[in-house]
């Protein structure tokens, strides 16, 4: 019960303070292309939910694994621990694509257009990233174990990924029924509306723009 | 049109093709009426094709705009139709990296490698693969190829490395790989894929090191160790690089118009005469 805190202010931090997508600007070549098609975005926001909480849930794992080991850092800091959480992201694609379109192949059918560009991201591969960089900074105040503040960042990250889908998707929307100059129609201006917005959330984060 | 009307006229290469280009007109929703009444309003303005909208369908289907043949695809990829202005490929990579002109450029040439290879490596062995198994295939490429620069990197400069962070690993995934491969490399021959990954990661380091000058002006004050240190620190935040990139796309948008007005009135004028 003493951690509930840390965790809500953790999730609030990721979801708004920290939105990986306006503060980082990961996984924006999805999110920009699956804004225009209002039917899938609802799906794709779910499994790419589904794959941060896993993922995050790997790399927690991995960097225990790490640590416990004593690895050597080899190449960087990061590389080498995130191309083995990559190789687990594509085992477990390979699993759930194969055991889906075999058993389940409706569903699989359905999901298909959406599942590679959900897995195969940079938010996919960047929570479990940041999580570790994180880690010592952000889940210091929790007394048991962080891996529930593992499951609880990853299912942020894609509460926050939704999040913002729902607010381009709702300025896509108004951006259609407007009169825009031509040479600013379609991507240019969701670039501009995107980074109002990022601007947006850079003041809840604090941050000043002229110190 | 009449390609999609039949489908099965042709080698066999260019019936994949066809049938491709059919199943992602019927999945992709282009056919949307606002988009429509917003393309046929710019048409009566004397402009075509202004939204990417409805050229994603045309640009997912491997048609080319610069002529046949590799100096065809390295144009398209190059300039006329930029991975970064024009499809919007690699953004997170130039938000997270592109803020000094010296990681723009590591970051362009680490690009061209790994693009070069899982291109090649898509396009030489997985031609007639299953899309999981080319996904696999393609994804894995990248990060070895990263996986050998980062060894290298951490030889031999292990400060640019470090600069670098979390988004060198994040190379391997971003949709400037995945898209090129699975829309363009999957479908086409060695040659090509080679031409396209070049003009694809030059088109790509031209927009990301202009970002970075800006950037790095803006936010030091200096560029190339010149002018006066004076900072801004709004220039590293990610909504100045999202509008910069707006602005850069409205600017590209409107020299593809302008050139395609100037094309079809020396076509009418031609006809005419």
């Amino acid at each position: 019960m003493d951690n509930i805190g840390t965790y809500l202010t953790l999730a609030i931090t990721v979801i708004f303070a920290e939105n990986l997508f306006f503060s980082r600007g990961l996984g924006s070549d999805v999110i920009i292309r699956v804004m225009a098609r209002p039917r899938d975005f609802v799906k794709f926001g779910i499994i790419l939910t589904v794959m941060t909480v896993i993922s995050s849930i790997l790399g927690w794992v991995i960097d225990s694994v790490a640590l416990a080991l004593e690895l050597p850092q080899v190449s960087g800091r990061y590389t080498g621990r995130a191309i083995a959480y990559l190789v687990c992201i594509v085992i477990l694609y390979l699993t759930v694509s194969g055991i889906l379109s075999r058993y389940a192949s409706h569903f699989y059918r359905e999901i298909a257009k959406v599942l590679p560009i959900a897995v195969f991201n940079t938010a996919v591969l960047g929570a479990p990233l940041l999580l570790s960089r994180l880690r010592p900074t952000l889940l210091t105040g929790l007394t048991g174990s962080d891996f529930l503040g593992a499951i609880i960042f990853g299912l942020s990250v894609g509460i926050g990924f939704l999040f913002a889908l729902v607010l381009m998707s709702e300025g896509l929307r108004q951006f259609d029924a407007m009169e825009l100059p031509a040479a600013f129609s379609g991507l240019p201006v969701r670039f501009i509306y995107i980074g109002l917005l990022a601007l947006a959330f850079s003041g809840i984060a604090g941050r000043q723009a002229i110190s | 049109m009449s390609e999609e009307k039949n489908p099965r006229k042709g080698p066999r290469s260019k019936r994949v093709l066809n049938g491709y280009r059919v199943r992602l007109r019927n999945s992709l929703e282009f056919k949307a009426d606002a988009y429509q009444n917003r393309s046929r309003e710019n048409q009566m303005r004397g402009l075509k094709r202004t939204t990417n909208t409805l050229d994603e369908a045309e640009y997912y289907s491997g048609g080319l705009r610069s002529g046949d043949g590799v100096a065809g695809v390295f144009t398209d990829g190059f300039w006329n139709n930029n991975p970064v202005l024009f499809n919007a490929l690699g953004i997170s990579i130039i938000l997270g990296a592109a803020d000094s002109v010296k990681k723009a450029f590591a970051v362009s040439v680490i690009v061209l490698i790994v693009l070069t290879a899982a291109e090649l490596v898509t396009s030489l062995f997985c031609r007639n693969a299953e899309a999981p198994s080319r996904m696999t295939a393609y994804v894995l490429t990248s990060a070895l190829t990263i996986l050998l620069i980062g060894g290298f990197m951490a030889y031999r400069m292990p400060s640019l490395l470090a600069s670098l962070g979390i988004y060198l690993p994040l190379i391997a995934v971003t949709g400037l790989v995945t898209v090129r491969c699975e829309s363009f490399a999957a479908y086409n021959k060695p040659v090509f894929a080679l031409a396209d990954a070049v003009g694809n990661s030059l088109g790509f380091a031209v927009v990301c090191i202009a970002i970075a000058l800006v950037r790095e002006f803006f936010g030091t004050g200096m560029v190339f160790s010149m002018g006066r240190p004076n900072s801004f620190p709004a220039a590293n935040y990610p909504f100045f690089s999202f509008i910069l990139i707006g602005l850069l796309t409205a600017g590209a948008q409107y020299s593809r118009a302008l050139k395609m007005r100037r094309k079809s009135s020396a076509k009418e004028v031609s006809n005419n005469g």
